[in-house]
């Protein structure tokens, strides 16, 4: 059989290696139109701010490790026809023929129409990468504060730039938190300029909004991503991929890593003839801006009114440790549905982030209540974790809150 | 101790602002950055009749939770809903996060500025 993999990035490779493993005879070849094995593409902002010392770190797989595995690795070139009838692709000066075909091309970025907007940098790979990263004693716009756009935000401030970002949905990280947590979380990263005004346009190396004009040497969009045909017939997976979130079954973007790589995983097993197992999508998520990590799971209260899901929440600022051993904040909001039941949570602190949401993550799956959470039997320890965990506290004020509605509600009857 | 020249206020941490027969009342700047931030508000419902010695409202940290008494008797006119969701608000700014309006039919040993600094600070 021969399989060809058309994007060499997470979810591609992840399909490629994963067949191999499995099954030594398949004839695989990936075509990457970059010069880049395999690397990790959310590390680009931390090795930009110097956090990860240079990009050969961040590689997952070398031409050997292709080599080794016997995976034909096709770099620098585009596929530039797909013939479904014959099954064959065309590169520039030869064709291929395939039985499968995996289709692993990623996202492309959304650039907004802005007036005057024609020289813009981009962060999607890392040739984009390595023209960011050479930036310093600059004034730089970037424009979008969401995930990417606050991580090279403060990856650029690292190597003295001045920074703007411009956020036009009125609160950071619109996708990811409520606006009252978005606040919470704007406070604490005082020394990122964050600007919420509407972008009227750009005249050569000048920003105008209807407030104010700001000068800028480069400007960056760090707006998301578009939307993207899928009209062939192939097997999809990874960023080119759309997938249900579970909670509203609405049919999303896949743009996360973890997603990318299982749905890889999942392609290999269909065309092994293995089962594929279903993994629920809570369209998670996390990322570290300056020394805070932000995350969440499940929806954002947004995303449940547009969905005409009632919500019932709160949010708590507790500490990561017990109070008198140090007051770092650990900021947790919960977000449960009519039946008490969570549909998401939000978490904010500089460690102890990640494994909190992991266990949100579960307990949406599994369907916990208010009650399930509130009565975890956590960990305590002075200098590791406070007695009463920031999520117990939370489900327990999202309990008083609901008795207070019923309450209410019994007494206008 | 910051207590506006504007508002009035009464022994039980309450501020009220008395504007014609309509008073605005809402916890004093000297309670709410005294405590850990609110995490639960019990709010009073629109209509209810206040009489003296009723408690108006309850608010509750993780380790503390008080019980206002009204400042003035009357009927509730308005209650700032947008408290249930952020309670917290009321520590960051007291004075601009008020909890209820309710329509003076008597208003109960209120104390001024001048007053009311002198018997927080002997408390």
């Amino acid at each position: 059989m021969k399989v060809v993999i058309i994007g060499g990035g997470s979810a591609g490779t992840t399909c490629a290696f994963e067949l191999r493993k499995e099954n030594k005879e398949i004839d695989i070849t990936i075509i990457e139109k970059t010069n880049q094995t395999e690397y990790s593409p959310c590390a680009l902002p931390y090795v930009i701010g110097g956090e990860i010392s240079d990009f050969e770190k961040i590689k997952i797989y070398t031409e050997k490790d292709y080599k080794e595995n016997n995976i034909n690795l096709i770099l620098n070139e585009e596929v530039k026809e797909i013939d479904e009838k014959n099954k064959k692709i065309r590169l520039k000066d030869r064709e291929l023929t395939y039985d499968k075909l995996v289709i692993a091309t990623g996202s492309k970025p959304y650039i907004p129409k802005i007036e005057g907007l024609t020289e813009y940098l981009i962060l999607k790979t890392v040739e984009d990468a390595k023209k960011i990263e050479k930036l310093e004693n600059k004034s730089i716009i970037i424009i979008g504060a969401g995930m990417i756009g606050l991580e090279l935000g403060n990856a650029l401030l690292n190597k003295n730039n001045k920074v703007i970002i411009f956020e036009n949905q009125n609160s950071i990280l619109p996708n990811m938190l409520d606006k009252d947590m978005a606040s919470e979380l704007e406070k604490l990263l005082e020394n990122i300029e964050i600007k919420k005004e509407e972008i009227k346009q750009i005249n050569i190396n000048k920003l105008i909004t209807k407030e104010q004009e700001y000068y800028f040497d480069h400007i960056i969009i760090a707006c998301g991503t578009g939307l993207e045909n899928l009209n062939n017939k192939a097997l999809y997976c990874g960023d080119c991929n759309y997938i249900t979130e579970e909670i509203t079954k609405a049919t999303i973007k896949s743009h996360l890593g973890t997603s990318a790589v299982r749905q890889g995983k999942n392609v290999a097993n269909k065309i092994l003839n293995k089962d594929t197992e279903s993994i629920p999508n809570l369209n998670n998520s996390i990322t570290k801006i300056s020394d805070y990590i932000v995350g969440s799971v499940g929806i954002n209260t947004n995303t449940a009114i547009n969905n005409n899901i009632k919500t019932i929440s709160a949010k708590y600022k507790g500490t990561i440790t017990a109070p008198y051993y140090s007051d770092e904040p650990l900021i947790v909001k919960l977000i449960f549905n009519e039946l008490e039941e969570i549909i998401g949570g939000q978490i904010i602190g500089k460690t102890e982030v990640a494994g909190r949401l992991n266990l949100l993550s579960l307990a949406i799956t599994k369907k916990m209540n208010i009650k399930d959470l509130k009565t975890i039997d956590t960990c305590y320890n002075p200098a590791s974790a406070p007695i009463f965990d920031p999520i117990t506290v939370c489900a327990e004020i999202v309990e008083k809150k609901v008795n207070a509605l019923k309450r209410n509600y019994n007494a206008n009857k | 101790m910051n207590f506006p020249n504007n508002l009035r206020y009464n022994k039980d941490y309450s501020w009220v602002k008395i504007e014609d027969d309509i008073a605005t009342i809402g916890l004093i700047e000297y309670s709410a950055k005294k405590v850990e931030e609110f995490v639960f508000i019990m709010l009073p419902s629109v209509n209810q009749q206040l009489k003296e010695n009723d408690v108006y409202v309850t608010l509750e940290a993780v380790k503390w939770s008080g019980h206002l008494t009204t400042p003035v008797e009357g009927e509730i006119l308005e209650v700032n809903e947008e408290l249930f969701n952020e309670p917290s608000k009321i520590n960051e700014d007291p004075y601009d996060n008020w909890i209820i309006k309710v329509r003076i039919e008597k208003q109960l040993n209120l104390m001024d500025t001048e007053e009311a600094k002198k018997y927080y600070e002997s408390k």
